[in-house]
């Protein structure tokens, strides 16, 4: 567990110098947050360059030959694997956090109309589709580095964006589509299965996907 | 003498090249100079014994141990220096020790402050600010501050002049003062190991050559020159790198067989770059 804490620490200082990408994503979020007056825009804004900074500790190490480095430490490659996912998750708790106290401060100075509940459900729901993304692309960076990867590791995400976009008029009359709505019936009379379950599901997805991730980065040659 | 590093027919096939029944030991106290010309495979071999390749079969062995059953023990004890530095070209070589020390129970940051002061290098300096010696000097100190039993170096001075390789070599005699440490050096500049090494292995197109003491290695092999005619063809055939210009032949010879050629012919002590040249030149032997 210490290894992995400490591999942690090390993606955080790989990104470290690349900071200022974050800041910007953060001002241009709040920017126009503030510009359009919701705090939908800064959600998914903020989600989207989340997965764009998730590729930067591969992009990084493969810039600098790094996985060189993960061999001369004091590693095992599962060890690798399972601290990348841990940052992610790292990032992920502290981005909901940020953006919670973020939306509350800009509905009390900017007149963005904001209700608790609604801000958590929405970055629970941006959550899971996060925790998908990167459940689906990093498994290909693992396997095969992520220049190589990097076209086939995106297709996921755009076949997940284009579901989110015509799945709900093709199945407007079958079953999946009933049984959605009674779910949401049952969900919106408890909120807190209406949090929780997407994170479950993004948690779910991350951990399959470490584990499938761990096996194709075992086999790697470096 | 118990060894350190200890490699047993290991095989690693690839598409187009390789490792074939690879086996060495390198006993403890001791420099192992890892020599052959590009491509013959020294960094697949290290790149086996780091774990960064897995070997068809055979078995590796570090400080007695399985190298992957026992992998996170073996890797404290491992310093290792490449031909480049693998570190984020924007950290600051602070910043390279916050994000290493966590990996090393014996790491010593007054050690590696020391050795920063002593290669002249400014922790506040970034490493893509870094001249490419200084770079190898980086790499040296976080070897050695984490008190490394095993300096795995590949190819630490390809790109160095004259003085940061002489500086490299000053520092590895002083890390070889305790007796319990040891060196793989592979190189391909073998001047470097006329110097400190006390063993050689030698690979070619993928094969050990050679794996001995670089003393036996030197006398084993004889430089010959000779006039045109003065070998017949099955002569010919024992001589490594045979080359025949205008008026006369040169080669490298084992020196057991040099009685059985003509006592005309000249015999010289060789270099290990004049084995391995004539190793390589166009095949082992002359046919």
């Amino acid at each position: 567990m210490n290894k992995v804490i400490s591999f942690i620490r090390l993606d955080l200082y790989t990104i470290k110098p690349y900071r200022k990408s974050l800041y910007f994503y953060m001002a241009l979020g709040l920017i126009m947050a503030i510009a359009f007056k919701s705090l939908s825009i800064l959600s998914s804004f903020f989600m989207v360059s989340l997965v764009l900074i998730m590729a930067y500790p591969f992009t990084i190490s493969e810039k600098n030959g790094m996985e060189t480095l993960y061999s001369t430490l004091s590693l095992r490659r599962k060890n690798v694997v399972i601290g990348r996912y841990g940052f992610v998750l790292f990032i992920e708790t502290i981005s909901i956090i940020y953006m919670s106290v973020v939306a509350a401060l800009l509905s009390t100075f900017f007149t963005i109309d904001f209700s608790m509940k609604e801000t958590l459900l929405t970055l629970s729901m941006l959550s899971m589709v996060f925790s998908f993304i990167i459940s689906l692309q990093y498994p290909f960076f693992f396997r095969f580095g992520y220049t190589k990867a990097r076209t086939l590791a995106n297709i996921p995400v755009f076949v997940i964006v284009l579901a989110l976009g015509i799945l709900p008029n093709l199945m407007e009359k079958s079953w999946i589509f009933q049984s959605w709505n009674t779910f949401s019936q049952v969900a919106e009379a408890n909120p807190i299965l209406l949090f929780f379950l997407p994170l479950a599901s993004g948690m779910l997805a991350l951990t399959v996907s470490c584990f499938i991730a761990c096996r194709l980065y075992g086999k790697r040659d470096l | 003498m118990s060894n350190i590093l200890e490699i047993k027919a290991v095989n690693k096939a690839f598409e187009k090249f390789s490792l074939q029944n690879i086996s060495f030991s390198l006993p403890k106290g001791y420099i192992m100079g890892f020599i052959g010309q590009n491509g013959a495979g020294k960094t697949t071999t290290i790149k086996l014994v780091l774990n960064m390749l897995t070997a068809d079969n055979g078995s590796i062995k570090v400080f007695g141990k399985d190298h992957l059953l026992y992998e996170q023990e073996i890797k404290e004890r491992i310093g290792v220096v490449m031909d480049y530095p693998f570190y984020v070209d924007e950290w600051s070589l602070s910043d390279v020790e916050r994000s290493l020390l966590p990996f090393y129970a014996k790491w010593d940051s007054k050690k590696y402050n020391y050795l920063l002061h002593q290669f002249s290098l400014d922790a506040k300096k970034k490493v893509k600010e870094l001249s490419r010696g200084m770079k190898m000097k980086l790499m040296i100190a976080v070897a050695l501050s984490h008190d490394a039993d095993l300096l795995i170096l590949d190819e630490p001075t390809s790109g160095l002049d004259a003085v940061a390789r002489n500086e490299l070599m000053d520092i590895l005699t002083s890390y070889m003062a305790d007796e319990n440490k040891c060196i793989l050096f592979s190189t391909h500049i073998t001047s470097d190991l006329e110097k400190i090494a006390d063993f050689i292995t030698f690979i070619d197109n993928g094969r050990i050559i050679y794996s001995d003491t670089k003393d036996d290695l030197l006398e084993n092999y004889l430089l010959i020159k000779g006039g045109l005619n003065q070998l017949n063809s099955e002569q010919k055939k024992q001589i490594i790198g045979y080359r025949e210009h205008s008026v006369g032949f040169d080669g490298l010879v084992e020196k057991s067989l040099v009685h059985s050629l003509p006592k005309s012919i000249i015999t010289e002590p060789s270099s290990l770059d004049e084995i391995v040249i004539r190793f390589n030149m166009g095949g082992k032997k002359h046919e």
